[in-house]
């Protein structure tokens, strides 16, 4: 299997650093699976440490390379670098520039196609979710393709609503049209309903918080009709 | 907090942590067709080093993906198989199956298994064309790798094995089949040209296509976009 190799273009980390001596050596020799199998290749493509989280963060908006890893934090600098020249040398992701210069990484036609496999994956995760370990992290992106990803369409046919969420200092809306979702970073002023909460968040998609109750506990802060709490739980719900 | 883990709260994330080590998705994959025991698994997955499948296999079954069960034979040999949950993948695989489908081309060594080559058919298979179409096929890889398809209204099943009174036996050489899944190739030319042999009305030929696609991938698109 040949491999692009010897890129010319230069690391925003500097080249010549350990990081990006492993993190070439890690690309020269990534392993082909030795398989003339579809699973086999789409795991070659997508399946490296880090990669469908990047994909994850690409779904929900194109970004810049600062941008992605603020989103994750802990991903090596030379790991991020090494994931998107892949991406880009199979077609997943590309590189384009703004009229200012700014260069934005986005996914292409190919690399989209991943979203009903990626958010199927984040459902099958999530089923385990136990509450956050120490250190762990929730961003906005994170939040953005789980509520997408337990987004019930079924029940959103012939619902009108829209919601803000306020998750700790985290904020992002969802505006529900007849069976489809749209969920945005950010406040929405329109919103029908304003949700303020915290880890009780994950016991309110699963199910093991009543909505009035945890109105009632104060454990969930509404502005607009607690109604529309109960109906956020039939529309948006993990498992 | 582990190496292994990413410090997120995301299932995606989490099933990452479960299935994202390197060959456990085709440890998973080999699994879908039923259970196997360790011999199996490596037959294969030959480049797999026996010590990373035995690692592979318990990290699967400490996480509640694998379990194994001792056979109530005289050997009682041990096999793996999919937990309920683990079973739960199959949608995804074959999703994920038919997405690197179109950008597959061989590589010289690559190994063909009889198990990717059922999963293969169950990925590409569109039950939308096959609404009351009663067929049977066999496929016919190589003398030792025989597959047969029974579609039945909607619905298909793939084995191992060939199926007497099939009403059509496909013969393909090479990796043709790869280019009649992709419409690349149409059945007329590929039986022209002796690149698919068929034994049975030529036609089965074109329903098979119709029965089994591989979306083209997309010409991607250029232009600015300003996000």
């Amino acid at each position: 299997m040949t491999k692009a190799i010897g890129n010319d273009r230069v690391d925003e980390d500097g080249p010549g650093g350990l990081g990006s001596i492993i993190a070439e050596f890690e690309l020269i020799t990534r392993r082909d699976y030795g398989q003339f199998c579809a699973i086999a290749r789409a795991v070659e493509a997508i399946g490296e440490r880090w990669g469908l989280l990047i994909i994850r963060d690409l779904l929900v908006s194109p970004k810049s390379r600062e941008q992605l890893r603020r989103g994750l934090p802990r991903i090596p600098a030379d790991v991020l670098g090494a994931r998107l020249r892949e991406f880009e040398r199979d077609g997943i992701a590309r590189q384009r520039t703004l009229p200012t210069g700014e260069i934005r990484y986005e996914l292409t036609d190919f690399g989209q196609q991943l979203e009903e496999i990626a958010l199927a994956l984040g459902r099958w995760g999530a089923q385990l979710m136990d509450l956050p370990r120490p250190g762990e992290i929730v961003t906005v992106d994170a939040m953005i393709f789980a509520m997408r990803s337990c987004f019930d369409a079924e029940a959103g046919r012939g619902v009108h609503a829209s919601y803000e969420i306020n998750l700790d200092d985290l904020v992002f809306n969802m505006v529900v049209d007849d069976g489809t979702v749209v969920v945005e970073p950010g406040p929405l002023p329109t919103a029908d309903l304003v949700l303020r909460t915290g880890p009780d968040m994950k016991s309110l998609l699963f199910g093991e918080l009543d909505p009035r109750e945890g109105i009632a506990t104060g454990a969930l802060r509404v502005t607009g009709d607690p109604d529309l709490l109960v109906l956020f739980t039939k529309l948006f719900h993990m498992g | 907090m582990n190496t292994r883990t990413y410090g997120q709260v995301c299932g995606l994330a989490r099933a990452l942590e479960l299935i994202g080590e390197r060959w456990s998705l085709l440890v998973v994959r080999d699994l879908m067709l039923g259970p196997k025991r360790f011999t199996d698994l490596m037959r294969g997955l030959p480049k797999m080093p026996a010590s990373i499948l035995s690692a592979r296999l318990n990290e699967l079954e400490s996480t509640g993906v694998v379990q194994r069960r001792v056979l109530a034979e005289l050997d009682a040999s041990v096999v793996y198989e999919l937990t309920e949950y683990g079973a739960e993948l199959d949608q995804i695989l074959l999703q994920l199956g038919l997405w690197g489908a179109r950008s597959l081309a061989p590589n010289a060594h690559d190994l063909f298994t009889m198990d990717s080559a059922i999963l293969s058919m169950y990925a590409t298979f569109r039950p939308e064309a096959a609404l009351d179409v009663h067929a049977t096929y066999e496929l016919r890889f190589g003398e030792d790798m025989v597959v047969h398809l029974l579609i039945e209204d909607g619905a298909l099943k793939a084995a191992e094995g060939s199926y007497p009174d099939a009403d059509a036996v496909i013969r393909p050489t090479g990796m043709v089949m790869l280019d009649l899944l992709t419409g690349q190739l149409s059945p007329a030319e590929a039986l022209a040209t002796q690149q698919v042999e068929i034994e049975g009305p030529a036609e089965y030929l074109e329903l098979f296509t119709q029965l089994f696609h591989i979306p083209a991938a997309p010409v991607p698109t250029e232009g600015l976009v300003v996000h």
